[in-house]
């Protein structure tokens, strides 16, 4: 069956030299040569195979050697420094994703510094509106007050309001205002304003 | 009946006495006092709580991180201060009943000096 089989192959193999032999139109002479060569030749296939076969040990041989430079632990030391150093990527690949707001955990942690940073500078201009606003707002009452000439206990109420959010700074310097103008004579005191 | 009499007239006077010395000491009763030239103004907290008039008063207002002080004298004269000076702050929050107020300010208002002596010189509140 074998013997029967390998001559058939052989017939074949004939079959197909002599349609080389006489390349159909339009198929290159070059594609028909290498058609023939590895099927006149089934010793050449086997080589091909073998090479092929060389290859990939010699590729997965490699890939072992890269492997091996990956770092690993000698020592219960090392380990325990390469597994900080794991836990620390794993966390600036957090820090960045939560930060920027990305999906993905791997994105680079020096993005997430500028985005912080104009966080707090939008916060900061927010603050810095509010503070402006009530700075406005107290030195109003000062100014209210400063027409009629007379500091109010409904005035003494709506400065510590406004000034309530301030600094220590900025509401002094409106009740500054308030003092100077008493002192100059220019504000009097209401007797309501002396209640608490 | 004239021993106990007698007795009686010199436990009295011994209560007394002792009262008397009870409350012995350097009293200072200082009233609000300003002066406009030299910008301060000051006064006995408590004794100028203990005034007969209505008239007079000296405190300071402390909104933690800023305060401003007042005072008024007899004749109705108002001086005002208004500061954040962290020392201003510090002395401003010690002021007890028994404390003595100065402050000075300066031509925008800022309080310029706030000194606070608290003791045995002032009178207790009554």
């Amino acid at each position: 069956m074998h013997v029967r089989h390998r001559a058939d192959r052989l017939a074949h193999g004939a079959e197909s030299l002599k349609v080389t032999t006489s390349p159909a139109r339009g198929a290159s002479p070059r594609a028909v040569g290498f058609k023939s060569f590895t099927e006149k030749r089934p010793m050449n296939r086997i080589a091909i195979v073998v090479i092929a076969c060389l290859g990939v040990m010699i590729t997965f041989l490699l890939y072992l050697r890269i492997a091996e430079r990956v770092p690993t632990a000698s020592n219960p030391g090392e380990a325990e420094i390469i597994a900080r150093l794991d836990r620390l990527e794993r966390s600036i690949a957090q820090l960045a994703a939560t930060s920027i707001g990305a999906p993905s955990a791997t994105a680079s942690a020096t993005l997430a510094a500028p985005a912080a940073s104009s966080r707090s500078e939008s916060d900061g201009e927010h603050v810095a509106a509010l503070r402006a606003s009530a700075i406005r707002d107290g030195n109003d009452i000062v100014d209210r007050a400063l027409g009629v000439g007379q500091w109010t206990a409904d005035d003494v109420r709506a400065l510590a309001e406004s000034t309530g959010t301030l600094d220590g700074e900025a509401a002094a310097a409106i009740h500054a205002r308030v003092a100077a103008a008493i002192n100059s004579d220019r504000l009097k005191i209401a007797p309501s304003a002396l209640r608490p | 009946m004239k021993r106990k009499t007698t007795a009686f007239a010199i436990g009295a006077a011994l209560t007394l006495g002792i009262g008397t010395i009870a409350y012995a000491g350097l009293h200072t009763m200082i009233p609000v006092t300003i002066n406009d030239p030299a910008m301060f103004a000051n006064g006995d907290v408590s004794f100028v709580h203990n005034t007969p008039d209505s008239t007079q008063f000296i405190f300071c207002v402390s909104q933690g991180t800023s305060a401003n002080c007042l005072a008024r004298d007899l004749a109705g004269l108002v001086r005002s201060c208004s500061t954040a000076n962290p020392a201003h702050l510090a002395a401003i929050h010690s002021i007890g009943t028994s404390s003595f107020l100065l402050f000075q300010w300066n031509e925008a208002g800022q309080c310029t000096s706030v000194t606070v002596r608290t003791g045995s010189l002032t009178v207790p509140k009554v």
